[in-house]
């Protein structure tokens, strides 16, 4: 039998949660360099995240490692500004919605990952009473890759709006994201700009069809948030929003070169890139 | 901002301050360390890396140059402190420290924390009134009738591109002339008439030629306008809708390529 099928045996997938048994064998690897083991609390819970694939690899060679999140328990709900994948940094989530309604845990994205020999999983079944449900696994998985792959907005042009953050969160609010997206052009790109130099910004919040062409009301709360949003982000010092190509159109109209020359706007954009 | 305190960028300094509670700030201004006196006038310069200020400007004595991070043009004789130990990680440089010292330090800094931290709070809340906030509401239900570009919008409400953007900027607390207000009453009237009979924005077909040889645009952007002439095109419009072409988009969905599943459940 391969190892990669011992593993899935046994199994291990994303989500998966390391034993309070096995947690002595990890110890060792849950180190920083020249730093004392990081100790894990008995409610803090050490999440697999490396994709599963990944993870049930067949020969051990190909994958060594696994990654692993070491997530603390926090009291109450998660946080605003670090739930629903709005830090790049740091994650606030629910890990299972059924089995432990009440757990919100906490994690720092390069802080608290480790890497362990995947090895030691062959040996070793996960926690069998905690796990992730699917959305909170995905929901790690996505933090991840938002961290990868999202555009790099300068530090200037995320200093320039902070004050406005809460607005702008609050116009956002006024719809929900399943019927449109917001999409902005920004002109100088990643460029850090003089004080006295402004940002040149397009708008876009971009309808789903089907809304466009049946939800009077849908578009209406849409529009209402697009006039917010835009009246907001133009008030900030050295931004300005250039309103005559800005707009609310139906994303049959958007074409894929708008889409190439615009960024998904997504307030994780706005953490400080170095 | 006082004059006597400069850093590398000045937003960044001020969206710093944003994120700092009053007692850190001031903590950061008990841990200024380093006088320097400057020998000839010219411009400080320093860089900071892994926690340390490496450089200054030979300008100032027992310093040494080794790069550019922030300038700051010094006179000869002026003593500057250099503090490395803000807790932003950037460097701060506070020209005259023995003025700056003169004056009681925690007050100082409470004033000057407490200023900037009423400026942001104040930049936060763009206050609005309820009838700037009704007058955008109003629009916006416009716009969701219609979806006409702004500049359609301007045109069919007998304004300018600009006098639109301020309507809608609900921070905006101006009162609409007697004109204006009547515009855009009877334009909400059309636009009842529209959405009693279809759902979809009139921007679809407005600019199609009735029967009359005019289109509905032309006709709501005229001087006048006429809604009882409007309203009765609309019948031709609706007929003209159904006879519009399915987008690729529509098609694909008929055919079952439907979207995905949407984002992830808020976690709240």
């Amino acid at each position: 039998m391969a190892f990669g099928d011992d593993v899935a045996q046994r199994g291990w997938c994303t989500g998966s949660v390391v034993s309070a048994e096995m947690l002595l064998l990890l110890q060792p690897h849950l180190a920083r360099h020249g730093h004392l083991p990081t100790q894990v609390a008995e409610d803090d819970w050490l999440v697999v995240v490396s994709q599963t694939c990944d993870i049930v690899a067949p020969k051990l060679e190909a994958e060594p490692l696994v990654e692993v999140l070491l997530c603390r328990r926090i009291l109450g709900k998660p946080r605003k500004g670090r739930r629903n994948l709005e830090s790049t940094r740091y994650l606030d989530f629910r890990p299972n919605r059924e089995t432990h309604t009440e757990v919100v845990l906490a994690a720092h994205a390069v802080a608290d990952r480790y890497v362990i020999p995947r090895e030691l999983l062959k040996d070793n079944a996960p926690d069998q009473v905690r796990f992730l449900d699917g959305v909170a696994a995905s929901r790690v998985l996505a933090w991840y890759a938002l961290r990868a792959g999202r555009p790099s907005w300068p530090n200037q042009f995320a200093d320039r709006i902070r004050s406005a953050t809460a607005a702008l969160e609050d116009a956002l609010n006024l719809f929900s994201d399943d019927i449109a997206e917001v999409r902005v052009a920004i002109k100088e790109k990643d460029r850090e700009l003089k004080d006295w130099e402004s940002y040149h910004v397009a708008v876009f919040f971009v309808v789903d069809e089907d809304t466009w062409n049946g939800n009077i009301k849908g578009r209406e709360a849409i529009n209402a948030a697009f006039a917010k949003f835009v009246g907001e982000l133009d008030a900030c010092a050295g931004i300005e929003v250039n309103q005559e190509l800005s707009g609310v159109l139906p994303g049959n109209e958007f074409t894929w070169q708008d889409t190439k020359q615009t960024d998904l706007w997504d307030f994780a954009n706005l953490s400080y890139r170095d | 901002m006082s004059n006597t305190i400069e850093t590398r960028h000045y937003t960044t300094r001020q969206a710093a301050l944003l994120q700092q509670r009053p007692s850190e700030i001031i903590s950061a201004a008990e841990s200024a360390d380093g006088t320097f006196e400057a020998c000839h006038p010219g411009t400080i310069q320093v860089v900071y890396d892994d926690g340390l200020a490496l450089a200054i400007n030979e300008s100032v004595v027992g310093l040494r140059s080794l790069g550019s991070g922030f300038a700051k043009v010094l006179t000869a004789g002026k003593k500057v402190t250099l503090s490395v130990s803000w807790p932003t990680t950037s460097p701060v440089l506070i020209v005259d420290p023995d003025e700056f010292q003169a004056e009681n330090i925690w007050s100082r800094w409470v004033g000057q924390a407490k200023e900037v931290l009423q400026n942001a709070s104040s930049k936060e809340r763009r206050t609005s009134t309820a009838a700037a906030r009704f007058r955008v509401e109003r629009l916006a239900a416009l716009q969701a009738v219609f979806g006409f570009t702004t500049q359609d919008l301007a045109s069919v409400l007998g304004i300018s591109r600009q006098q639109l953007y301020k309507w809608l900027d609900a921070a905006n607390d101006i009162q609409l002339h007697e004109a204006s207000r009547v515009r855009l009453s009877t334009v909400e009237r059309i636009a009842r008439e529209w959405t009693l009979r279809s759902k979809v924005p009139l921007s679809s077909v407005n600019r199609e030629l009735l029967i009359g040889g005019s289109t509905v645009f032309a006709m709501m952007s005229a001087d006048v306008i006429d809604e009882v002439v409007i309203v009765s095109g609309f019948e031709e419009l609706v007929a003209r809708l159904q006879t519009k072409p399915k987008t690729r988009s529509q098609h694909l969905r008929e055919a079952g390529f439907t979207r995905r599943a949407s984002s992830l459940p808020s976690d709240e």
